[in-house]
């Protein structure tokens, strides 16, 4: 029996892989690992621009209508057109001012002005990869 | 060397990333802690404001046939207000502002009251003035102006709800 075995492992012949198989593997495997990230990328960016194209418009109006009706600008010009008195009670204009800051509608509108900035960031340092993507896709679809 | 050199890189990056979160968490607190003073001083003066609303008013404490005193949707702001004059009591103002409160201004003899360019008396102020009034809040729920500005509601505020 072993002798049967060894018969049939002494005929049997090496097939060796063609020189730089594994190299096409790694590769293959590296775009298909980079093309899920520019996928993820992409619906990231694309969320991330729903989201500012929604929310910046929203809270600017927001914030405005605030400034409006909690009366910062008619503080802001006495403070402007009364400098002297300004400068003399300083303390109490500074309160009044900070008193009547639309905190809320401030930070909402920070928040979403941020997320418009990072949104054109990753846009700009992206754009090559991501119309890259999409001209693929489109081509092969 | 190229390793020393990128070692080098990376940790000046840290450095760089703690230096930024420490400076933005500083300064978030610093807001969150003058957050914390004014929203106190306005929950104070909101307070002062209601309980002493029967006696800046005239009202029955409990108010007229059960009726509580008109309380805000906010804090109301003690150190200044915009508005409407709706009421001269010698020295004693009261105005109509923002989501229609009405808070009582005092005035002393250190008051500065201005119309334009020029300054005004007690007397020149009218029943109707669009005011901006800066000063300090005291115990009773009343404000003590430093400054009165009269605006001519017509020309400044033109196109803008003078409150709302």
């Amino acid at each position: 029996m072993d002798k049967d075995l060894e018969k049939i492992f002494w005929d049997f012949k090496l097939i060796e892989p063609p020189a730089g198989l594994f190299d096409k593997i790694i590769l293959a495997i590296k775009r298909e690992q980079e093309l899920r990230q520019t996928k993820r990328l992409l619906f990231g960016f694309l969320f991330l621009l729903v989201i500012s194209f929604i929310a910046a418009p929203l809270s600017w109006t927001m914030l405005l209508n605030q400034i409006k009706s909690s009366g910062i600008s008619y503080l802001v010009s006495t403070a402007v057109s009364d400098f002297r008195t300004f400068l003399t009670i300083w303390q109490d204009f500074s309160l009044a001012i900070l008193e009547s800051l639309p905190i809320t509608e401030i930070i909402t509108f920070s928040i979403s002005f941020g997320i418009c900035l990072f949104t054109l960031r990753l846009f700009l340092y992206r754009k090559k990869l991501l119309f890259q993507y999409l001209v693929n896709n489109l081509k092969f679809s | 060397m190229e390793e020393t050199q990128k070692n080098q890189t990376k940790k000046g990056d840290i450095l760089k990333l703690i230096l930024i979160g420490l400076g933005v968490f500083i300064i978030s607190a610093l807001i969150f802690k003058t957050g914390m003073f004014i929203g106190a001083m306005k929950a104070s003066f909101s307070y002062r404001w209601a309980e002493e609303y029967h006696r800046n008013f005239a009202g029955p404490r409990a108010g007229f046939f059960g009726f509580k005193p008109p309380l805000p949707g906010d804090f109301i702001e003690s150190h200044g207000t915009f508005g409407e004059i709706i009421k001269i009591e010698g020295n004693t103002l009261i105005v109509k502002g923002r989501e229609n409160i009405e808070k009582i201004v005092l005035l002393t003899e250190k008051t500065i009251i201005k119309s334009g360019l020029r300054d005004i008396k007690i007397s020149d102020l009218k029943i109707g003035d669009m005011v901006v009034i800066i000063g300090s809040p005291n115990e009773q729920g009343q404000i003590e102006a430093k400054l009165i500005r009269v605006f001519p509601p017509k020309i400044i505020f033109k196109g803008l709800k003078f409150y709302e």
